[in-house]
């Protein structure tokens, strides 16, 4: 009788077929062990052995993903919730006020006012399907699988919080949204230091082709005609594309992956720059997100077609609650090109 | 025989006198308006370090400066920087935008007048065009302040499901 395999979360595999998912570099003994144990698994596809493949993606999944929206712990209040419970967000509403009135004059009440809002979760689904034959025969790649799976569910999960974000923040209010035909000094400027004065410091997270831009903005003029530059911008400029610092924020690139392979359009919009202050506790960003337990497979053979396929879900949603001031601002780059 | 000097400023003056003082051809200004709740910044090759336009403000431009920002962003497209006057239709005729019914060119009592058609006309109304996040922000305020029924806010909830249709501005 073949010997039952069980793969976990934090079995070898995972991290081998999730690193081969990354195109990361592997020892090639170590890879081998592991395309064994998959052939092994797939040259026998009883329900325990589909099973557990499909286990296995759905780890390699799961970790990819999680690894991949790392960034929405700098830019939103991220809960990680069990599967059942209800996320809650607190926000700080406009609260106990001081009065200038004749002397033993009633004062009126005020509060310390907090509002709470749960969020419902929706889901992101993919479901691949492989032939069975190509299963058994070992034709089918388990890191291609991996690859694709994670990077569309990733795809979906951030384009949709990308479109919560900035559709929301559109409708803010000076310092909290501008616009320009370009990146325009004196519109940007006061955004930041509207942050480096409430907060004490900035971050300006975007993608590179717009903070790239920012070097720019950082001459001065010596006359009506010529912008002067210090050396150690265009230096860095030069090197790194960008300047780690604007107006004391530090300037950070946001990774930005193809929407589709065979497009040339990005996930995220690369003209929005985001000015995040430092030094404010997550929880009083008004981009909020949580993640229902990880993510969760279910599989199936189909007999019509010889097909396999696997189910993979994640819980998720994002929403945006704005107290006083939303702790974020957004410029928007409306040039074209 | 005296020495009779003359300077700059007289001989712009005497030039004006003798030619017209209308200043030449494509430097006339119009006045473009940021009629919005955030600032605006442009940059032409005229204002090449920029301009920011707060809110509710606006800055001359000349002709060639509206077709730089015309060819090089959506500010004019998109209604984020509206023209004074005749000069806005021109533009827009220009651009191929159409500015009747359009949204994101309306005053706040032409959106008012909008708000009061049927929830049905509403819907379409709303679906009918690329209404920009502010504007809907834009309506969506006015709406508050116009007791309307629940077809309607829940019409204009399907749009803009963040915003708090509750709570009061104070």
């Amino acid at each position: 009788m073949s010997e039952m395999i069980e793969i976990y979360n934090d079995s070898n595999i995972v991290d081998v077929v999730t690193a081969a998912a990354r195109h990361e570099s592997l020892d090639s003994n170590v890879v081998a062990n592991a395309d064994s144990l998959l052939k092994k698994l797939a040259s026998n596809p009883n329900p325990n052995n589909r099973y557990q493949i499909s286990q296995l993606v759905k780890f390699a999944v799961n970790d990819i993903i999680k690894r991949d929206t790392n960034y929405l712990d700098m830019l939103a209040d991220v809960k990680r919730v069990g599967f059942g419970d209800k996320a809650e967000f607190e926000t700080k509403l406009p609260g106990v006020k001081a009065f200038i009135q004749a002397k033993g004059a009633t004062t009126p009440r005020t509060k310390n006012a907090r509002k709470t809002v749960s969020m419902e979760t929706i889901s992101v689904s993919a479901r691949p399907v492989i032939n069975i034959v190509e299963l058994q025969n070992g034709l089918a790649n388990a890191a291609d699988l991996v690859n694709d799976a994670s990077y569309q569910m990733e795809c979906a999960i951030n384009g949709y919080i990308a479109n919560v974000l900035t559709t929301a923040a559109a409708t803010w209010n000076s310092p909290y949204y501008g616009t320009g035909s370009g990146l325009v000094k004196g519109t940007l400027d006061p955004m930041v230091m509207n942050w480096i004065r409430q907060a004490n410091g900035a971050v300006i997270f975007g993608d590179i082709a717009e903070n790239t831009k920012l070097a720019a903005l950082t001459g001065f003029q010596a006359n009506t005609t010529t912008q002067q530059y210090a050396g150690n911008i265009i230096n860095e400029q030069n090197q790194n594309a960008v300047i780690g610092t604007y107006l004391s924020a530090k300037v950070v690139n946001l990774i930005n992956p193809l929407k589709e392979d065979g497009t040339d359009e990005f996930l995220f919009d690369s003209k929005k720059l985001f000015i995040i202050p430092t030094g404010v506790d997550a929880a009083m960003r008004p981009l909020k997100v949580v993640f229902e337990g990880d993510v969760f497979s279910t599989e199936n053979t189909n007999i019509d077609d010889l097909s396999w396929e696997i189910r993979l879900d994640q819980y998720f949603n994002a929403g945006i609650v704005k107290g006083v001031r939303p702790y974020l601002s957004m410029y928007a780059d409306s040039s074209v090109g | 025989m005296s020495e009779s000097t003359i300077n700059a400023a007289d001989l712009v003056n005497a030039m004006q006198q003798a030619f017209g003082a209308q200043k030449p051809s494509g430097t006339e200004e119009f006045r473009l308006n940021n009629p919005n709740r955030f600032a605006v910044g442009i940059i032409t090759p005229k204002k090449e370090y920029g301009v920011n336009i707060l809110p509710g403000a606006f800055t001359m431009v000349t002709q060639d400066e509206l077709d730089y920002l015309m060819a090089t962003s959506t500010l004019l497209r998109d209604g984020t920087l509206v023209l004074s006057g005749e000069k806005q239709q021109a533009i827009a005729d220009t651009m191929g935008v159409k500015i009747e019914d359009n949204a994101n060119f309306m005053s706040d009592d032409e959106i008012r007048k909008k708000l009061s058609m049927n929830a049905n006309q509403l819907r379409k109304w709303l679906n009918s065009g690329d209404i920009q996040p502010y504007v809907m922000e834009k309506i969506v305020t006015i709406a508050k302040t116009m007791n309307l029924n629940m077809n309607k806010i829940q019409v204009l909830h399907e749009k803009l499901p963040d915003f708090d249709f509750m709570s009061s501005d104070e």
